[in-house]
Protein backbone atom coordinates (compact mmCIF):
# COMPACT_ATOMS: atom_id res chain seq x y z
CA UNK A 1 0.00 0.00 0.00
CA UNK A 2 1.19 3.51 -0.99
CA UNK A 3 1.55 6.02 1.65
CA UNK A 4 0.98 8.92 -0.28
CA UNK A 5 -2.30 7.68 -1.62
CA UNK A 6 -5.46 9.55 -0.41
CA UNK A 7 -8.16 7.29 0.35
CA UNK A 8 -12.07 9.29 -0.44
CA UNK A 9 -14.34 8.63 2.14
CA UNK A 10 -17.31 6.95 1.28
CA UNK A 11 -20.37 9.22 -0.02
CA UNK A 12 -23.44 6.86 0.04
CA UNK A 13 -26.91 7.96 1.43
CA UNK A 14 -27.01 5.67 4.53
CA UNK A 15 -24.23 7.08 6.69
CA UNK A 16 -23.93 3.79 8.90
CA UNK A 17 -22.71 2.31 4.99
CA UNK A 18 -20.17 4.51 4.96
CA UNK A 19 -19.20 3.44 8.49
CA UNK A 20 -19.47 -0.37 7.59
CA UNK A 21 -16.67 0.97 4.38
CA UNK A 22 -14.72 2.58 6.04
CA UNK A 23 -14.17 0.35 9.13
CA UNK A 24 -13.10 -2.62 6.12
CA UNK A 25 -10.83 -0.11 4.40
CA UNK A 26 -9.44 1.06 7.53
CA UNK A 27 -8.43 -2.45 8.94
CA UNK A 28 -8.33 -4.86 5.65
CA UNK A 29 -11.11 -7.23 7.20
CA UNK A 30 -13.73 -7.47 9.59
CA UNK A 31 -16.09 -10.03 10.28
CA UNK A 32 -20.28 -9.92 11.26
CA UNK A 33 -19.11 -9.61 14.60
CA UNK A 34 -16.85 -6.77 14.52
CA UNK A 35 -19.11 -5.22 12.46
CA UNK A 36 -22.07 -5.32 14.52
CA UNK A 37 -19.63 -3.89 17.46
CA UNK A 38 -18.43 -0.96 15.75
CA UNK A 39 -21.18 0.24 13.63
CA UNK A 40 -24.49 -1.02 14.92
CA UNK A 41 -24.35 -1.67 18.50
CA UNK A 42 -27.75 -0.36 19.00
CA UNK A 43 -29.71 -3.11 16.24
CA UNK A 44 -29.74 -6.78 16.97
CA UNK A 45 -27.56 -9.51 15.44
CA UNK A 46 -29.56 -10.53 12.90
CA UNK A 47 -30.36 -6.97 11.58
CA UNK A 48 -26.76 -6.15 11.40
CA UNK A 49 -26.42 -9.39 9.14
CA UNK A 50 -29.09 -8.13 7.02
CA UNK A 51 -27.51 -4.93 6.65
CA UNK A 52 -24.31 -6.48 5.97
CA UNK A 53 -25.77 -9.24 3.45
CA UNK A 54 -28.01 -5.65 1.59
CA UNK A 55 -23.99 -4.45 1.23
CA UNK A 56 -22.86 -7.66 -0.28
CA UNK A 57 -25.14 -7.64 -2.82
CA UNK A 58 -24.53 -4.13 -3.74
CA UNK A 59 -20.71 -5.44 -4.31
CA UNK A 60 -19.90 -2.73 -1.59
CA UNK A 61 -18.51 -5.70 0.58
CA UNK A 62 -17.11 -9.10 -0.34
CA UNK A 63 -17.31 -12.18 1.79
CA UNK A 64 -14.51 -15.07 1.67
CA UNK A 65 -14.95 -17.77 3.75
CA UNK A 66 -11.72 -19.83 5.45
CA UNK A 67 -11.63 -22.94 7.09
CA UNK A 68 -15.24 -24.04 5.82
CA UNK A 69 -17.90 -22.55 7.76
CA UNK A 70 -15.93 -18.84 8.96
CA UNK A 71 -16.27 -16.00 6.75
CA UNK A 72 -15.12 -12.36 6.52
CA UNK A 73 -15.72 -9.79 4.66
CA UNK A 74 -13.58 -7.17 2.73
CA UNK A 75 -14.01 -4.70 0.09
CA UNK A 76 -15.73 -5.63 -2.57
CA UNK A 77 -15.07 -4.71 -6.63
CA UNK A 78 -18.13 -1.95 -6.76
CA UNK A 79 -16.68 -0.11 -3.48
CA UNK A 80 -13.10 -0.45 -5.25
CA UNK A 81 -14.00 0.93 -8.44
CA UNK A 82 -16.39 3.79 -6.94
CA UNK A 83 -13.48 5.20 -4.74
CA UNK A 84 -11.03 3.52 -6.56
CA UNK A 85 -9.33 1.95 -3.41
CA UNK A 86 -6.46 -0.57 -4.35
CA UNK A 87 -7.78 -3.88 -5.37
CA UNK A 88 -5.47 -5.36 -3.49
CA UNK A 89 -7.95 -4.81 -0.71
CA UNK A 90 -10.48 -6.57 -2.49
CA UNK A 91 -8.54 -9.75 -2.72
CA UNK A 92 -8.73 -13.33 -0.32
CA UNK A 93 -6.06 -12.84 1.99
CA UNK A 94 -3.11 -14.93 1.98
CA UNK A 95 -1.91 -17.50 4.19
CA UNK A 96 0.40 -15.56 5.51
CA UNK A 97 -1.21 -12.45 5.67
CA UNK A 98 -4.81 -13.09 6.97
CA UNK A 99 -3.52 -14.04 10.84
CA UNK A 100 -1.93 -10.64 10.70
CA UNK A 101 -4.44 -8.91 9.48
CA UNK A 102 -7.02 -10.83 12.28
CA UNK A 103 -4.64 -10.75 15.29
CA UNK A 104 -4.69 -6.28 14.20
CA UNK A 105 -8.27 -6.56 14.29
CA UNK A 106 -8.72 -8.29 17.45
CA UNK A 107 -6.80 -5.64 18.98
CA UNK A 108 -8.36 -2.79 17.70
CA UNK A 109 -11.77 -4.29 18.28
CA UNK A 110 -11.31 -5.82 21.78
CA UNK A 111 -9.39 -3.01 23.35
CA UNK A 112 -11.31 -0.78 25.32
CA UNK A 113 -11.75 1.85 24.04
CA UNK A 114 -11.49 0.60 20.53
CA UNK A 115 -8.50 1.24 18.79
CA UNK A 116 -7.87 2.87 15.34
CA UNK A 117 -5.75 1.71 13.41
CA UNK A 118 -4.50 4.37 11.00
CA UNK A 119 -4.56 4.65 7.60
CA UNK A 120 -1.76 5.59 5.50
CA UNK A 121 -2.93 9.24 5.25
CA UNK A 122 -3.59 9.69 9.00
CA UNK A 123 -0.21 8.31 9.54
CA UNK A 124 1.45 10.95 7.69
CA UNK A 125 -1.07 13.81 9.15
CA UNK A 126 -0.31 12.65 12.61
CA UNK A 127 2.90 11.89 12.00
CA UNK A 128 4.80 14.17 9.37
CA UNK A 129 8.05 13.29 8.08
CA UNK A 130 7.25 9.12 8.71
CA UNK A 131 8.97 7.79 6.01
CA UNK A 132 7.26 5.29 3.59
CA UNK A 133 9.88 2.59 2.83
CA UNK A 134 7.89 -1.19 1.98
CA UNK A 135 9.12 -2.67 4.92
CA UNK A 136 7.57 -0.37 7.25
CA UNK A 137 4.07 -0.33 5.68
CA UNK A 138 4.39 -3.49 6.27
CA UNK A 139 3.11 -2.80 9.68
CA UNK A 140 -0.13 -1.83 10.86
CA UNK A 141 -0.10 1.18 13.29
CA UNK A 142 -2.28 2.93 15.43
CA UNK A 143 -2.47 6.33 17.88
CA UNK A 144 -3.03 5.91 21.46
CA UNK A 145 -3.87 9.45 22.42
CA UNK A 146 -4.84 8.29 26.07
CA UNK A 147 -2.52 11.03 27.71
CA UNK A 148 -1.04 14.22 26.27
CA UNK A 149 1.66 12.97 24.08
CA UNK A 150 0.23 11.22 21.14
CA UNK A 151 2.03 7.84 20.67
CA UNK A 152 2.58 6.09 17.78
CA UNK A 153 1.88 1.61 18.21
CA UNK A 154 3.15 -0.43 15.94
CA UNK A 155 1.18 -3.28 16.02
CA UNK A 156 3.37 -7.28 15.62
CA UNK A 157 1.46 -10.55 15.89
CA UNK A 158 3.46 -13.38 16.91
CA UNK A 159 2.08 -16.88 17.78
CA UNK A 160 4.32 -19.58 15.90
CA UNK A 161 7.78 -18.22 16.99
CA UNK A 162 9.30 -17.69 20.46
CA UNK A 163 9.87 -14.90 22.48
CA UNK A 164 13.55 -15.08 22.33
CA UNK A 165 13.68 -14.88 17.96
CA UNK A 166 10.42 -12.33 18.20
CA UNK A 167 13.13 -10.19 20.11
CA UNK A 168 15.83 -10.36 18.83
CA UNK A 169 14.21 -9.79 15.29
CA UNK A 170 12.67 -7.12 16.54
CA UNK A 171 15.92 -5.15 18.26
CA UNK A 172 17.54 -6.05 14.43
CA UNK A 173 14.44 -3.98 13.01
CA UNK A 174 14.16 -1.21 15.35
CA UNK A 175 17.94 -1.16 14.63
CA UNK A 176 17.33 -0.44 10.73
CA UNK A 177 14.41 1.73 11.26
CA UNK A 178 16.66 4.07 14.13
CA UNK A 179 18.41 5.10 10.37
CA UNK A 180 15.44 7.44 9.54
CA UNK A 181 15.54 10.35 10.97
CA UNK A 182 11.77 10.71 11.59
CA UNK A 183 11.16 7.40 13.53
CA UNK A 184 14.78 8.62 15.60
CA UNK A 185 12.91 11.15 16.99
CA UNK A 186 9.67 9.53 18.00
CA UNK A 187 12.54 6.63 19.53
CA UNK A 188 14.44 9.70 21.58
CA UNK A 189 11.03 11.36 22.26
CA UNK A 190 9.29 7.71 23.90
CA UNK A 191 6.48 8.31 21.57
CA UNK A 192 6.29 5.06 19.69
CA UNK A 193 5.64 1.37 21.35
CA UNK A 194 5.24 -2.07 20.07
CA UNK A 195 2.68 -3.97 20.91
CA UNK A 196 2.77 -7.47 19.91
CA UNK A 197 0.02 -9.69 19.72
CA UNK A 198 0.03 -12.96 21.03
CA UNK A 199 -2.20 -16.22 21.12
CA UNK A 200 -1.08 -17.69 24.65
CA UNK A 201 -0.59 -16.12 27.96
CA UNK A 202 2.50 -18.18 28.19
CA UNK A 203 3.99 -16.47 25.18
CA UNK A 204 3.37 -13.05 26.50
CA UNK A 205 5.39 -13.65 29.42
CA UNK A 206 7.89 -15.43 27.76
CA UNK A 207 7.86 -11.97 25.35
CA UNK A 208 8.23 -9.56 28.49
CA UNK A 209 11.23 -11.88 29.91
CA UNK A 210 13.30 -11.54 26.39
CA UNK A 211 12.75 -7.78 26.48
CA UNK A 212 14.37 -7.86 29.97
CA UNK A 213 17.00 -10.25 29.23
CA UNK A 214 18.05 -8.92 25.34
CA UNK A 215 17.18 -4.71 26.30
CA UNK A 216 14.86 -4.35 23.87
CA UNK A 217 15.07 -0.74 24.19
CA UNK A 218 11.42 0.67 23.38
CA UNK A 219 7.97 0.34 25.29
CA UNK A 220 6.43 -3.29 24.87
CA UNK A 221 2.45 -3.60 25.42
CA UNK A 222 1.40 -7.30 24.50
CA UNK A 223 -1.96 -9.30 24.41
CA UNK A 224 -2.83 -12.07 23.66
CA UNK A 225 -5.77 -13.62 21.72
CA UNK A 226 -6.49 -17.36 21.93
CA UNK A 227 -8.48 -17.59 18.40
CA UNK A 228 -5.37 -17.16 16.60
CA UNK A 229 -4.42 -21.01 17.19
CA UNK A 230 -6.91 -21.57 14.51
CA UNK A 231 -4.07 -20.40 11.92
CA UNK A 232 -1.62 -22.91 13.29
CA UNK B 1 -10.93 -28.19 8.95
CA UNK B 2 -9.54 -25.80 11.71
CA UNK B 3 -10.89 -24.50 14.77
CA UNK B 4 -9.55 -22.79 17.44
CA UNK B 5 -7.54 -24.43 20.01
CA UNK B 6 -9.87 -25.65 22.82
CA UNK B 7 -9.16 -25.23 26.52
CA UNK B 8 -7.93 -28.98 26.89
CA UNK B 9 -6.21 -28.99 24.00
CA UNK B 10 -3.92 -26.16 25.18
CA UNK B 11 -3.66 -27.48 28.43
CA UNK B 12 -2.67 -30.86 27.06
CA UNK B 13 0.06 -29.11 24.82
CA UNK B 14 1.36 -26.92 27.82
CA UNK B 15 2.05 -30.42 30.45
CA UNK B 16 3.10 -31.92 26.78
CA UNK B 17 6.03 -29.28 26.72
CA UNK B 18 6.91 -27.84 30.33
CA UNK B 19 6.02 -32.01 32.57
CA UNK B 20 6.93 -34.82 30.12
CA UNK B 21 9.05 -35.12 27.22
CA UNK B 22 7.40 -38.22 25.38
CA UNK B 23 4.20 -40.05 26.45
CA UNK B 24 1.96 -42.49 25.33
CA UNK B 25 -1.55 -42.81 24.07
CA UNK B 26 -2.62 -44.22 27.80
CA UNK B 27 -0.78 -40.99 29.26
CA UNK B 28 -3.37 -38.62 27.34
CA UNK B 29 -6.14 -41.03 27.85
CA UNK B 30 -5.50 -40.64 31.65
CA UNK B 31 -5.08 -37.41 31.49
CA UNK B 32 -7.94 -36.46 29.60
CA UNK B 33 -9.78 -39.11 31.40
CA UNK B 34 -11.35 -40.53 27.99
CA UNK B 35 -11.31 -44.08 26.51
CA UNK B 36 -7.58 -45.32 24.59
CA UNK B 37 -9.44 -45.03 21.42
CA UNK B 38 -10.91 -41.32 21.74
CA UNK B 39 -7.06 -40.26 23.44
CA UNK B 40 -5.56 -41.43 20.14
CA UNK B 41 -7.82 -39.98 17.87
CA UNK B 42 -7.49 -36.50 20.08
CA UNK B 43 -3.73 -36.86 19.44
CA UNK B 44 -3.63 -37.78 15.86
CA UNK B 45 -5.68 -34.35 15.49
CA UNK B 46 -3.35 -32.74 17.23
CA UNK B 47 -0.18 -34.18 14.96
CA UNK B 48 -2.17 -33.56 11.98
CA UNK B 49 -1.79 -29.39 12.70
CA UNK B 50 2.08 -29.92 13.58
CA UNK B 51 1.54 -29.76 16.97
CA UNK B 52 2.32 -32.89 18.20
CA UNK B 53 5.30 -35.44 16.43
CA UNK B 54 4.39 -39.03 17.12
CA UNK B 55 6.90 -42.01 16.48
CA UNK B 56 7.03 -45.76 16.86
CA UNK B 57 9.80 -46.95 18.97
CA UNK B 58 11.04 -49.69 20.83
CA UNK B 59 10.16 -49.24 24.52
CA UNK B 60 9.30 -50.95 28.23
CA UNK B 61 6.08 -49.64 29.94
CA UNK B 62 6.65 -49.53 34.02
CA UNK B 63 3.04 -50.29 35.32
CA UNK B 64 1.82 -47.82 37.55
CA UNK B 65 4.04 -46.77 40.19
CA UNK B 66 2.30 -44.77 43.35
CA UNK B 67 5.08 -45.31 45.60
CA UNK B 68 8.94 -44.17 45.44
CA UNK B 69 11.67 -46.49 45.73
CA UNK B 70 12.76 -44.35 48.07
CA UNK B 71 12.82 -41.07 49.44
CA UNK B 72 14.98 -38.78 51.27
CA UNK B 73 15.00 -35.79 53.19
CA UNK B 74 17.73 -33.63 54.22
CA UNK B 75 19.17 -34.31 58.30
CA UNK B 76 17.29 -38.37 57.34
CA UNK B 77 20.13 -41.30 57.55
CA UNK B 78 21.19 -41.97 54.26
CA UNK B 79 18.95 -44.95 52.55
CA UNK B 80 21.05 -47.99 51.31
CA UNK B 81 21.79 -47.39 48.04
CA UNK B 82 22.98 -50.95 47.42
CA UNK B 83 18.71 -51.89 48.36
CA UNK B 84 17.42 -49.24 46.14
CA UNK B 85 19.84 -50.01 42.85
CA UNK B 86 19.01 -53.60 43.71
CA UNK B 87 15.10 -52.66 43.51
CA UNK B 88 15.79 -50.37 40.50
CA UNK B 89 17.62 -52.45 38.41
CA UNK B 90 15.04 -55.78 39.36
CA UNK B 91 11.57 -54.42 37.76
CA UNK B 92 13.40 -54.21 34.83
CA UNK B 93 13.94 -57.76 34.65
CA UNK B 94 10.68 -59.45 33.19
CA UNK B 95 9.34 -56.72 30.81
CA UNK B 96 9.84 -56.99 27.44
CA UNK B 97 10.10 -54.36 24.94
CA UNK B 98 7.57 -53.25 23.09
CA UNK B 99 6.72 -51.32 19.86
CA UNK B 100 4.91 -47.82 21.10
CA UNK B 101 4.04 -45.39 19.67
CA UNK B 102 5.16 -42.08 21.48
CA UNK B 103 4.26 -38.64 21.23
CA UNK B 104 6.48 -35.34 21.90
CA UNK B 105 5.77 -31.77 21.77
CA UNK B 106 7.13 -29.95 18.31
CA UNK B 107 8.73 -27.01 17.58
CA UNK B 108 5.77 -25.11 16.78
CA UNK B 109 4.14 -26.07 19.93
CA UNK B 110 6.37 -25.26 22.11
CA UNK B 111 6.61 -21.32 19.86
CA UNK B 112 2.60 -20.89 20.97
CA UNK B 113 3.75 -21.25 24.63
CA UNK B 114 7.17 -18.89 24.46
CA UNK B 115 9.12 -21.67 24.61
CA UNK B 116 12.39 -21.79 22.54
CA UNK B 117 13.14 -25.04 20.26
CA UNK B 118 15.04 -28.00 21.40
CA UNK B 119 16.45 -31.00 19.90
CA UNK B 120 13.66 -34.10 19.56
CA UNK B 121 14.01 -37.07 22.02
CA UNK B 122 16.23 -40.10 21.03
CA UNK B 123 14.51 -43.16 20.62
CA UNK B 124 16.18 -44.71 23.09
CA UNK B 125 15.24 -42.18 26.28
CA UNK B 126 11.40 -43.37 25.32
CA UNK B 127 11.28 -46.25 28.20
CA UNK B 128 12.31 -43.10 30.50
CA UNK B 129 10.27 -40.58 29.27
CA UNK B 130 7.09 -42.64 29.38
CA UNK B 131 8.07 -44.05 32.98
CA UNK B 132 8.70 -40.05 34.12
CA UNK B 133 5.29 -39.42 32.26
CA UNK B 134 3.67 -42.13 34.55
CA UNK B 135 5.42 -40.73 37.46
CA UNK B 136 3.53 -37.41 36.96
CA UNK B 137 0.26 -38.82 36.55
CA UNK B 138 0.72 -40.57 40.18
CA UNK B 139 1.42 -37.48 42.00
CA UNK B 140 -1.38 -35.89 39.81
CA UNK B 141 -3.52 -38.53 40.77
CA UNK B 142 -2.28 -38.35 44.39
CA UNK B 143 -2.79 -34.34 44.79
CA UNK B 144 -5.71 -32.62 43.20
CA UNK B 145 -3.43 -29.14 43.91
CA UNK B 146 -0.82 -29.92 41.70
CA UNK B 147 -1.14 -28.40 38.51
CA UNK B 148 1.43 -28.20 35.74
CA UNK B 149 2.65 -25.44 37.02
CA UNK B 150 3.96 -26.92 39.89
CA UNK B 151 6.08 -29.46 37.91
CA UNK B 152 9.07 -28.76 36.26
CA UNK B 153 10.54 -31.02 33.74
CA UNK B 154 14.62 -30.90 33.31
CA UNK B 155 14.20 -29.39 29.70
CA UNK B 156 12.76 -26.23 31.43
CA UNK B 157 15.71 -25.89 33.73
CA UNK B 158 18.65 -27.65 32.66
CA UNK B 159 20.26 -25.39 30.45
CA UNK B 160 20.67 -22.60 33.41
CA UNK B 161 22.73 -25.57 34.96
CA UNK B 162 25.38 -25.35 33.12
CA UNK B 163 27.81 -28.40 31.53
CA UNK B 164 28.90 -31.21 33.65
CA UNK B 165 26.24 -30.76 36.44
CA UNK B 166 23.86 -33.45 37.68
CA UNK B 167 20.03 -32.45 36.26
CA UNK B 168 17.24 -34.74 38.55
CA UNK B 169 14.55 -35.25 36.04
CA UNK B 170 11.78 -33.16 37.42
CA UNK B 171 11.52 -31.18 40.48
CA UNK B 172 8.11 -30.01 42.67
CA UNK B 173 7.92 -26.34 43.12
CA UNK B 174 5.35 -23.70 44.57
CA UNK B 175 6.06 -19.91 44.27
CA UNK B 176 9.42 -20.31 43.19
CA UNK B 177 10.38 -22.49 46.00
CA UNK B 178 11.62 -26.05 45.16
CA UNK B 179 9.79 -28.55 47.21
CA UNK B 180 10.88 -31.82 45.93
CA UNK B 181 13.99 -33.52 43.39
CA UNK B 182 11.79 -36.70 41.35
CA UNK B 183 14.14 -39.19 39.60
CA UNK B 184 12.92 -41.92 37.33
CA UNK B 185 15.11 -44.90 37.87
CA UNK B 186 16.75 -46.56 35.34
CA UNK B 187 18.99 -49.54 36.05
CA UNK B 188 20.52 -47.41 38.00
CA UNK B 189 23.95 -48.50 40.09
CA UNK B 190 24.74 -47.71 43.57
CA UNK B 191 27.01 -44.73 43.08
CA UNK B 192 24.15 -43.22 40.54
CA UNK B 193 21.74 -43.31 43.34
CA UNK B 194 24.11 -42.04 45.81
CA UNK B 195 25.41 -39.12 43.66
CA UNK B 196 21.58 -38.05 43.42
CA UNK B 197 20.91 -38.21 47.34
CA UNK B 198 24.20 -36.11 47.37
CA UNK B 199 22.58 -33.88 44.63
CA UNK B 200 19.55 -33.41 46.42
CA UNK B 201 21.75 -32.84 50.24
CA UNK B 202 23.52 -30.25 48.39
CA UNK B 203 20.65 -28.28 47.52
CA UNK B 204 19.07 -29.23 50.79
CA UNK B 205 15.78 -29.95 49.17
CA UNK B 206 14.20 -33.84 49.73
CA UNK B 207 14.15 -36.19 46.99
CA UNK B 208 12.10 -39.12 45.65
CA UNK B 209 13.44 -41.92 43.89
CA UNK B 210 11.05 -43.40 41.43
Amino acid sequence: MNSSYRYKRPDLAHERSNDSIHFVLRNQIATNQTLHQAIFPEVSVATSQKIISKMIKRGLLKRWFYYGTKSLVRLGPTAIARWGYPPVLARRPGPQVLPYLWGCLSLCTKSKPPLLRLLPEELEARFPGFPTSRDLQQWAFYCDASDETSKLGMIRVEFRTSGAIVIAKLCEQLHRYRTHEAINELFRSKRIFIHIVTATPEQESSLWEEAQRQGLGVELRTCHDPSLTMFL
Amino acid sequence: MNTELAEWEAKFLFVALRCVTQFSSSFASEFWSVRPSVATRRLRKLEKRGLLKGRTVLASELPSMSVPLCTWRPGENYPHYGRISYLARRRWHSLPLLVKRVYYATTLSRSLFGRSAVKPPKDIQATHDVGLASVYLSYRRRCDKLTERCWLNESEYAHHRGRCVKVEDAMLCRDGQVLLLIDFAGAYRPDRVESLVRHAELYNVPIAIH
